[in-house]
């Protein structure tokens, strides 16, 4: 009886681990760090969670939980209300729909697969906001974020695997 | 997948999650519509939130607040004898200023005692610590531990060690959001110096800010002119520094900035005692002025 609890509660808390490692990245993304030009060059980190994860384990990171944290990431950050969920949500779309081409395969091709999307993502994101605020925005900031988003891929990457492998067996 | 997910439900819940995204994506939607059209119901739930999770990111930012400060200090160690130098030059110039600014003091309030001038409404100050910062997003804000309860209020200007640095644009209990210069949302009455223009500093997301409004023979300004806040508008005090003006590349009148954007630590917000004449009351007493050290 209580080895079954305990097995199950063990089970929950991997299924929940998704959910945990993306509000943990949400939260490193608004702490300010006084380096200098740290602020140009933070990668969108949360962008790299919601995409591991939708391509290896879709069904533990729900798209409700995904909107919430979009949500919390604009109101945090100031940014217009809705516009952080929508684009989670899309490239969560997005991944699910090419789910085939990325799961299980070799990192450089879910790497890739991240290059394509994160770069679409970045152009809308610029696009939208530009429509919103009415101004035509500086697009040079927004491409070298997306390569720095782009480039830091393996690492955060890697720290999500390293915790799937090491919590959540390989399947 | 462990647990409770024999292989038959699977289908079934990717069906339901797939539902369930159409419809929040729907709902993302809505919310960009709300967020346009109804201000104050989306202004309440950032300020609550921020209220909500200010002690965590308090407790968060201060490793990265010592990683930032322990990796300037490395620098600084490096260029100690260089600095030093100039340090003990600055220190004669600025002694020399000090005897010239006391002599200036003194008649200012002889002449102002002369002419009955009414004085000036006298400035409080509340620290706060920056506690989250937008990052990367194109919005230019950042939270600062401290709200209405320590006195902060909407309209209030933040400074820097050296100059102005934004503007008090959302005050929650614990929290307030300063909108940086630098934003494009922000519009800032200015002062040049020694020409007594005035002008309009509207932040387009760039690090120099844009001269609007300036009468077109000031349109080729000459660069280095100080750029102080005009006090119009009755929020700002008048006189806070700000920047100087530059020739961006683009051919307009640029602000270069005095505070140092990078390295924001601890934000002061001027109380001029007229803000809250501008927006409601803020709830209990303000015994608390100071809170943090700069």
């Amino acid at each position: 009886m209580t080895a079954g609890f305990l097995h199950r509660l063990d089970g929950w808390a991997r299924d929940l681990l998704p959910t945990l490692t993306t509000v943990v990245f949400l939260i490193l993304s608004t702490v300010r760090v006084p380096v200098a030009g740290f602020r140009t060059v933070a990668p969108a980190v949360v962008l790299i969670a919601v995409y591991h994860w939708a391509v290896h384990r879709p069904l533990l990171l729900p798209p409700s939980i995904i909107f919430a944290v979009g949500f919390v990431q604009d109101l945090m950050s100031g940014s217009p209300v809705g516009t952080g969920s929508l684009t989670l949500l899309a490239v969560y779309l997005a991944v699910l729909s090419q789910r085939r081409f990325l799961a299980g395969k070799p990192f450089p091709m879910v790497w890739w697969g991240f290059g394509l999307v994160a770069t679409a993502t970045f152009l809308a994101v610029w696009a939208v906001v530009s429509a919103l605020s009415g101004v035509l925005l500086d697009p040079r900031e927004t491409a070298f974020r997306g390569l720095v988003t782009i480039a830091s891929y393996p690492l955060f990457a890697g720290l999500l695997l390293a915790v799937q492998r090491a919590f959540m067996g390989k399947t | 997948m462990r647990g409770l997910s024999p292989v038959r439900l699977v289908p079934i819940r990717a069906w339901m999650q797939r539902f369930a995204l159409l419809l929040l994506i729907l709902a993302a939607f809505g919310l960009i519509v709300l967020g346009k059209a109804d201000t104050v119901v989306v202004e309440r739930l950032r300020t609550g939130l921020a209220d909500t999770v200010a002690p965590l990111l308090d407790l968060i930012s201060r490793p990265a607040a010592s990683f930032g400060r322990m990796s300037e200090e490395v620098r600084e160690i490096s260029a100690l004898r260089l600095e030093n130098e100039r340090l003990r030059e600055a220190n004669g110039r600025l002694l020399q200023w000090q005897e010239v600014a006391r002599r200036l003091e003194a008649e200012n309030l002889q002449l102002r005692g002369l002419m009955n001038v009414t004085p000036e409404p006298s400035l409080s100050y509340v620290s706060g610590r920056i506690i989250a910062d937008s990052g990367g997003a194109f919005v230019r804000s950042v939270l600062v531990h401290a709200g209405g309860r320590s006195g902060a209020a909407k309209g209030q200007a933040a400074i820097a060690e050296r100059g102005l640095v934004g503007r008090v644009v959302e005050v929650g209990e614990r929290s307030s959001r300063v909108l940086l210069l630098t934003d494009l949302n922000s519009r800032i009455p200015v002062l040049l110096e020694n020409s007594r223009e005035r002008a309009v500093m509207a932040g387009d997301n760039g690090p120099r800010p844009r001269l609007l409004y300036l009468p077109s023979r000031r349109e080729a300004a000459q660069p280095g002119e100080r750029v102080v806040t005009s006090g119009q508008g009755g929020v700002f005090p008048p006189g806070l520094p700000i920047g100087e003006t530059v020739l961006g590349e683009d051919g307009l009148v640029r602000v270069s900035l005095f505070a140092d954007f990078d390295r924001l630590e601890y934000l002061r917000l001027v109380d001029t005692g007229l803000a809250h004449t501008l927006t409601e009351p803020i709830p209990g007493p303000q015994r608390v002025r100071q809170r943090g050290r700069p």
